[in-house]
């Protein structure tokens, strides 16, 4: 918990810095925020291409190590302390660097038999089991000054040719509805969107369920069903 | 000026910024090429919704009603005749 508060006095000190604290607020004490459950079935996947080819841009998958010797750097305080958490989480890191910069990144998390209930606190929320074979990639950021250059796709599309390299079937995510920038995204990588969930969320307490009515124009794509329709809490 | 010259206009003008040798065509596909990006969909929504004066909705948000001019064209008179 005393790590959770310090990243997020790191965070408020940033948004401070950049004028941003009222959208800061808004993400941390929110009620009944729609997010859309999000699934990609890997072997879909269009052929491979290198995204990045002839270009500044490097993808790879960021290791502690590299945060430790500043191999490579983030420019994001609150990022780089949220980093070293999720690393001892043994979450993975993908991402896009230029130079010695993290430019963007994301989050990725596996099945790991016996630790099912523990793979990410977001997959209650979403009303996701993931399970083996069964990735959950969250929490991308691109670097506010390299937004608009088009990278948050190839990013995403490198993660899931790696996961599926690994010999991974599917990619779970999710985005928040009032969120164009994300939703978009995730449209134009064509994600099969699952059922919505309604969200309350206070500092680091949170509320889901269902919506009772789902998007008419995707109901059709929806693989998934619902697992339970109860309150989740965590 | 007709729906598509009205987007073509913006699109050249705040996404591409006239960089282009060429104008856009109708079929010209926006999305592949980068033009419309996660960023360039909320500068293009805005502009839509309001010069237009109609509200698009998050159904409606799919690569599909966005991947050229005239796809667009389409979504605006299909909005506009409702």
């Amino acid at each position: 918990m005393f790590y959770k508060i310090k990243i997020a006095i790191y965070g408020i000190r940033e948004a401070l810095a950049e004028g941003n604290l009222w959208n800061f607020i808004q993400t941390r004490i929110f009620w009944n925020r729609v997010a859309t459950p999000v699934e990609m079935e890997l072997t879909t996947l269009p052929p491979q291409i290198n995204n990045f080819q002839d270009t500044e841009y490097k993808f790879i998958e960021l290791k502690l190590d590299d945060l430790l010797t500043r191999k490579w750097y983030t420019t994001i305080s609150s990022r780089r302390l949220k980093a070293l958490q999720n690393f001892k989480n043994g979450w993975r890191c993908f991402a896009i660097i230029k130079d010695s910069t993290v430019v963007g990144d994301v989050w990725c998390v596996t099945f790991n038999r016996g630790l099912a209930q523990q793979v990410h606190p977001d997959l209650k929320m979403l009303g996701i089991r993931c399970g083996e074979g069964e990735a959950y990639a969250f929490d991308m950021l691109i670097d506010p000054t390299y937004r608009g250059k088009n990278l948050a796709v190839p990013l995403h599309r490198n993660l899931q040719f790696t996961m599926k390299s690994e010999g991974y079937r599917k990619v779970y995510g999710y985005y928040w509805d009032d969120n164009l920038p994300a939703l978009w995204m995730h449209r134009m990588i064509k994600f099969h969107e699952l059922p919505k969930r309604r969200v309350s969320h206070l500092f680091f307490f949170r509320r889901a369920r269902f919506l009772a009515q789902t998007n008419p124009s995707f109901q059709d794509t929806q693989k998934g069903s619902p697992k339970k329709s109860t309150e989740d809490k965590s | 000026m007709s729906t598509k010259e009205i987007i073509r206009e913006f699109i050249s003008c705040e996404l591409l910024h006239d960089t282009r040798e060429t104008p856009l065509q109708d079929e010209d596909q926006l999305i592949e090429s980068g033009i419309i990006d996660s960023l360039g969909i909320m500068t293009l929504l805005v502009f839509l919704e309001e010069k237009f004066s109609l509200q698009i909705s998050g159904e409606e948000l799919i690569p599909e009603n966005f991947g050229s001019i005239a796809a667009i064209s389409n979504l605006i008179d299909r909005q506009l005749s409702q």
